[in-house]
């Protein structure tokens, strides 16, 4: 993954009108480079067509009720 | 009674105390109110003590009990509710400078249900803000008050451990409930998720959020779960699974129950009087006739990812609005970690969503070899107050990442978990043990707990607060 620099988090909080101060850029930006090198693996993942976002749910239900 | 006779007490017991006329709810309730004002100046596990209404309350549970009009085990006992929970008329901070005025016009399903069966409001214990973090400042640990109680339901645990509460309840998103029990040596119970209504607790994290008791004794966290436990209209997540009675088995053997018992993760980078501790409790389990199971955890690495993902975008979504009008009344930590969530593409979320349900799917298959899974509760014993990091060999870690590794997958894949004391670090603080079930299966984690907590004697000590 390419390293994100505080000029693409300022850029970010325009596209999605984020409330960061100008002040604020280079800390939040270094939490947030950690997280994303951290959860990295999510855009990684081959998972099969059939597992959908409320998947979990349901399955919970479904053992709620056995 | 004295305090040194009460803490020594189930709340059944307590209750039977009361019926035969040896103490009553006023008693009980001024001696919980005579150790806040002796201890909670330098404990701070208080936000507010409703002192007044909590007397006047166990007298008329005293009548009402006298008169016939029996609750059942709760009425007229004093609960110390997390100040995350909704209490009408007494105010909910939250621990947050935004909302230190609000005063709720209702009580939450957890807090009706409690006081339905005649508990009595105690008082509000303090939180992380929001929940946010797991350290609770400035509240202290009962066993030194150099170090922290953990959190984000660090005031309960440290009023349970400090018997400033008889009972207490939590809110657990990535270890709340359990993190603080671990530190403070007491009993905290994450439920399924689902199990216990969340209508009217501030969330953290909607998906991984879950309510439970914290609780001197594994008796006592099955008595308040009976009562917190339910299908609730409010709150379409709470799941309509019929609630047993979690007393009923809670003194059956545990002979034949197997033990899963992880060969990765779980045990690594882990302080070695931890990792002692826990084992030797293992094996306290196989003389109760228990039998171990080695496995390997699936999908680590994807676990923490997911949660990670699902718990800052869900919290950065619900303070979207704070954080742009009164981003300066957060916390700094809180604020750094909501102002981050907010810049997670919402493909990341999605994914965590998706592999939340495979790694919930693999789990579930692998307890068709075991009834319960045990683990440490925590890698450490609690931190020093300031304290950053903690060093395993081999290197550094932050404490907040630390203390939330062992739990966080129990929250993911929403697990019921218990953590109960297992023993004493050299230097004198609580080491937890995690008992993980079957989604719905709290009465065999509660069994096994309860069974491991009865051959032991680490419920039966108390730090004393000078």
């Amino acid at each position: 993954m390419e390293s994100i620099s505080t000029g693409d988090l300022k850029a970010m909080t325009k596209i999605i009108g984020a409330p960061i101060e100008e002040g604020r850029l280079q800390i939040v930006t270094e939490i947030l480079k950690q997280n994303m090198e951290a959860i990295q693996i999510l855009a990684k993942l081959g998972l099969p067509k059939e597992l959908e976002p409320t998947s979990y749910l349901m399955l919970l239900v479904g053992r709620s009720r056995q | 009674m004295k305090l040194s006779d009460l803490r020594q007490l189930t709340l059944r017991q307590v209750a039977a105390e009361i019926r035969n006329g040896k103490t009553s709810p006023v008693e009980i309730t001024r001696l919980l109110l005579e150790e806040i004002r002796r201890t909670d100046e330098k404990l701070k596990a208080y936000v507010t003590v409703c002192e007044q209404s909590a007397v006047k309350l166990a007298e008329a549970a005293a009548v009402q009990i006298k008169e016939g009009h029996d609750l059942g085990v709760l009425h007229g006992l004093p609960i110390s509710v997390k100040d995350l929970f909704e209490t009408k008329g007494v105010r909910t901070t939250c621990g947050s400078k935004l909302m230190r005025d609000y005063v709720p016009e209702t009580d939450c399903t957890v807090v009706r249900k409690l006081k339905s069966m005649g508990a009595i409001l105690l008082g509000k214990t303090n939180t992380h803000e929001f929940a946010l973090g797991g350290i609770t400042p400035p509240t202290r640990n009962p066993w030194s008050l150099k170090h922290i109680p953990g959190g984000s339901s660090g005031g309960s645990a440290a009023a349970i451990a400090a018997c400033s509460a008889l009972a207490a309840t939590g809110s657990d998103t990535g270890g709340s409930i359990r993190i603080p029990a671990s530190f403070c040596g007491v009993a905290g119970l994450k439920p399924t998720y689902g199990r216990v209504s969340r209508a009217g607790i501030f969330p953290e994290s909607w998906s991984l959020d879950h309510a439970g008791p914290i609780t001197r004794r594994v008796e006592d966290a099955a008595v308040l779960l009976s009562v917190m436990a339910g299908r609730d209209e409010p709150d379409p997540t709470s799941s309509d699974c019929p609630v047993p009675d979690f007393l009923e088995s809670l003194n059956d053997e545990t002979s034949g129950v197997r033990v899963g018992v992880p060969k990765n993760y779980f045990y690594e980078r882990c302080n070695k009087e931890v990792d002692a501790a826990v084992r030797k409790s293992i094996n306290v389990l196989e003389e109760l006739g228990c039998r171990t199971v080695e496995f390997e955890f699936p999908r680590i690495q994807e676990i923490m990812a997911a949660y990670t993902t699902l718990d800052s975008c869900e919290a950065s979504a619900y303070h979207e609005r704070s954080i742009a009008d009164r981003p300066g009344d957060f916390q700094p930590d809180v604020r750094l970690l909501l102002e981050q969530g907010l810049f997670i593409p919402a493909t990341y979320y999605i994914q965590a969503l998706r592999v939340r349900a495979a790694i919930f799917r693999d789990i579930m298959g692998l307890f068709k070899k075991f009834e319960v899974i045990v683990t440490p509760s925590e890698p450490i014993v609690a931190p020093e107050v300031g304290q950053q990091s903690v060093g395993f060999d081999g290197g550094e870690e932050t404490v907040d990442n630390a203390i939330v590794r062992y739990l966080a997958p129990f929250n993911l894949t929403g697990l019921p978990a218990l953590s109960i004391p297992c023993g004493m670090s050299s230097n004198g603080l609580p080491i937890g043990m995690q008992v993980i079930g079957k989604a719905f299966d709290e009465t065999t984690v509660l069994r096994v707990g309860n069974a491991y907590e009865q051959a032991t004697d680490w419920h039966t000590r108390f730090p004393e607060i000078a």
